[in-house]
């Protein structure tokens, strides 16, 4: 993921350029920590005015993207220990679609409750394990990168990920039989 | 630990695809023999296929647009990098012709560069690092103390005048909503329009968000565009930066040359800008918070602090009443534009000098009227103004003048005239007056 661009763009409109294109997956990525579309698109603003005012300063980072999700991270942190508190962000529902969400992507009423009990139990996950799980698989991070941005061991963020997954297989009460059967 | 246990600790990097051909193909093969570790398999694989699928928070409308227009903003306020510039010349070319003069002459021009420039790049660091620590900032409230005087207009300094507080209250957002106060004076911006009153008058002027109010003090309002303009002073101006380390705190002292054309020294040390000056920071070690100020202006030997912040705190909660206007019941509101419509017939088209005489004369003959066109329309609320000059002045004969001459970066002309006073002395003096105003009239500003 972070293999593009080895360097923080200098000129407004390489910067420009840069951002917009990560735009969506910075947002996604503090969504995830916040629960929260509108806190999440103030931390992601705010990151990224700080990394454009300093980027002079920047130049000796070697995976920019790598580092604005670091600083997403940290600062979602920091907001939540501000505020004492996490919003969830079930908030899905059949009928009326949440706004700040796309809507489902299947269109069928089994995908999207599956959808929700995703987005559900992915809540219900401590939130390093739920992060880590939606760093790989939405945001096609790798295990490599996600251990830089959390700054923890790629064993800790594969533990994560596996721990994560356990609980979330557990919770869909998938029987053995059924695979049996077929 | 079973080869399955083992196995299954395993499968977290098949979602990785960090796996070697190798490794990926022991795995895969023991996973095609095992039922328990096959159905493990599919079930993480179905969940995974469940989650890539599953709803992703989009940006709400006009996020991204925004996001890019505040980098536009920012990169505006920035000053022309010299070193893009240098990117785009095509030194290729030219250092095939001249590669190892160009290489002289490129080591001895950035250590040039570096000795030179490397106080301001510390400042500007310095600055960097302020910033940062102000981007959560939702409200300021700073307590100044400033030489000047009573009633006169909140943004004038006089070096040899009294510290008077000033008090500041500002709600950042867009618009912000601030309040500006000293003694005899407030200044208050709701968000739409800003309104000056003045103790003693008879209604408020009420101006639309950009007006002048507050003139240059407008720069206190946004902390960290006071800041940004330092450290755009000290790259352009190449101003003397000192950065120390006290008790916890970082002081950053610019020491600035007066700035403007002194074709004629008047106007020299008659404003910080125009002085030799100081500008000393303090910020926290911890926090990075900028917490006091000072300027001191720098006559010959002769160091005169003019303004002290003496408090700043940030994001405390500002009552809605003090950000609001209300009206007072009797004292009516006044727009600018009105009061700017005060009819100029027979002003225009004149030189400062004919203006100069046209106010002394109103001072003579007593003409409240020809001398409340000459006069600003914000120095006309309530006209104390008007009656402080005719009281200052009664009595007076005007005896000869000078020719209009201009200094400093006073945007308008200096008059020099000789008073006879009622005691029978004389004394001299220079008027200012500017034309810089919506009728392009002379109006008298002052003057020493």
């Amino acid at each position: 993921m972070s293999g593009d661009i080895q360097q923080f763009p200098q000129s407004a409109c390489e910067f420009e350029s840069f951002v917009t294109a990560g735009l969506e997956g910075f947002l996604r990525h503090a969504f995830s920590l916040l629960g929260n579309i509108e806190d999440a698109e103030d931390v992601v603003h705010d990151v990224i005015l700080k990394i454009f005012r300093t980027r002079s300063e920047l130049t000796g980072i070697a995976r920019p993207l790598n580092y604005i999700h670091r600083m997403i991270s940290n600062s979602c942190m920091d907001l939540i220990r501000r505020k004492g508190t996490r919003e969830t962000f079930i908030r899905l529902s059949l009928k009326d679609p949440v706004h700040g969400f796309e809507e489902p992507v299947e269109s069928s009423i089994i995908r999207k409750e599956e959808a929700i009990r995703v987005n559900t139990m992915l809540e219900n996950l401590p939130m390093d394990q739920a992060l880590v799980i939606r760093l790989r698989l939405m945001e096609d991070m790798s295990f490599t990168d996600i251990a830089e941005i959390t700054s923890s061991p790629v064993t800790t963020v594969k533990s994560r990920f596996t721990y994560g997954m356990n609980k979330l297989r557990s919770g869909f009460h998938i029987k053995k039989e059924a695979y049996e059967e077929m | 630990m079973k080869k399955c246990e083992l196995i299954r600790d395993r499968i977290a990097d098949l979602f990785d695809g960090s796996l070697s051909p190798d490794q990926r193909g022991k795995l895969i093969a023991h996973i095609e023999n095992c039922s328990d570790c096959s159905f493990y398999y599919r079930e993480m694989s179905d969940l995974a296929g469940m989650i890539r699928s599953a709803n992703r928070p989009v940006a709400r409308k006009g996020f991204s647009e925004s996001l890019v227009r505040k980098i536009r903003d920012s990169s505006r306020q920035e000053p022309s990098d010299p070193l893009q510039a240098m990117k785009e010349f095509p030194w290729k070319k030219v250092m095939r012709l001249a590669a190892s003069l160009l290489l002289l002459s490129a080591v001895a021009l950035a250590f040039i560069l570096l000795t030179y420039r490397s106080p301001a790049i510390a400042a500007e660091k310095l600055i960097n690092r302020s910033l940062l620590a102000m981007l959560d900032m939702k409200s300021v409230q700073m307590t100044f103390m400033i030489r000047t005087r009573e009633l006169e207009n909140i943004d004038f300094i006089d070096p040899n005048g009294n510290f008077i507080e000033c008090r500041l209250w500002e709600a950042f957002g867009n618009p912000p909503k601030w309040r500006m106060e000293k003694a005899g004076r407030m200044v208050l911006m709701d968000g739409k329009n800003q309104y000056m009153a003045t103790a003693g008058s008879g209604y408020v002027l009420k101006g639309g968000p950009e007006c002048g109010f507050v003139n240059w003090m407008k720069i206190f309002l946004d902390p960290a565009k006071l800041l940004e303009s330092e450290k755009e002073f000290a790259r352009i101006h190449g101003a003397d930066c000192r950065i120390s380390d006290q008790d916890g705190r970082i002081i950053l002292t610019i020491k600035a040359k007066a700035l403007g054309n002194f074709s004629n020294t008047f106007a020299q040390n008659s404003s910080v800008v125009e002085s030799d000056n100081t500008r000393t920071y303090t910020f926290s070690k911890a926090t990075m918070f900028p917490e006091s100020m000072e300027v001191t202006i720098e006559k010959g030997k002769e160091r005169i602090l003019v303004i002290r912040l003496e408090q700043i705190a940030c994001n405390l909660p500002i009552p809605d009443s003090l950000l609001t206007f209300i009206p007072v019941k009797g004292i009516p509101v006044i727009p600018l534009v009105a009061l700017d419509s005060i009819n100029r017939n027979g002003i225009k088209d004149i030189s400062s000098v004919e203006a100069t005489r046209m106010f002394f004369d109103a001072i003579s003959n007593h003409d409240e009227k020809l001398l409340g066109r000459l006069l600003p329309v914000e120095a006309l609320s309530g006209g104390h103004a008007l009656q402080a000059i005719l009281k200052a002045y009664a009595g007076i004969r005007m005896v000869k003048m000078g020719k209009a001459f201009r200094s400093g970066l006073y945007p308008g002309d200096y008059v020099p005239y000789v008073l006879k006073l009622p005691s029978g002395d004389t004394a001299g003096g220079n008027l200012a007056l500017r034309r810089d105003n919506s009728s392009h009239v002379w109006n008298v500003d002052g003057g020493y």
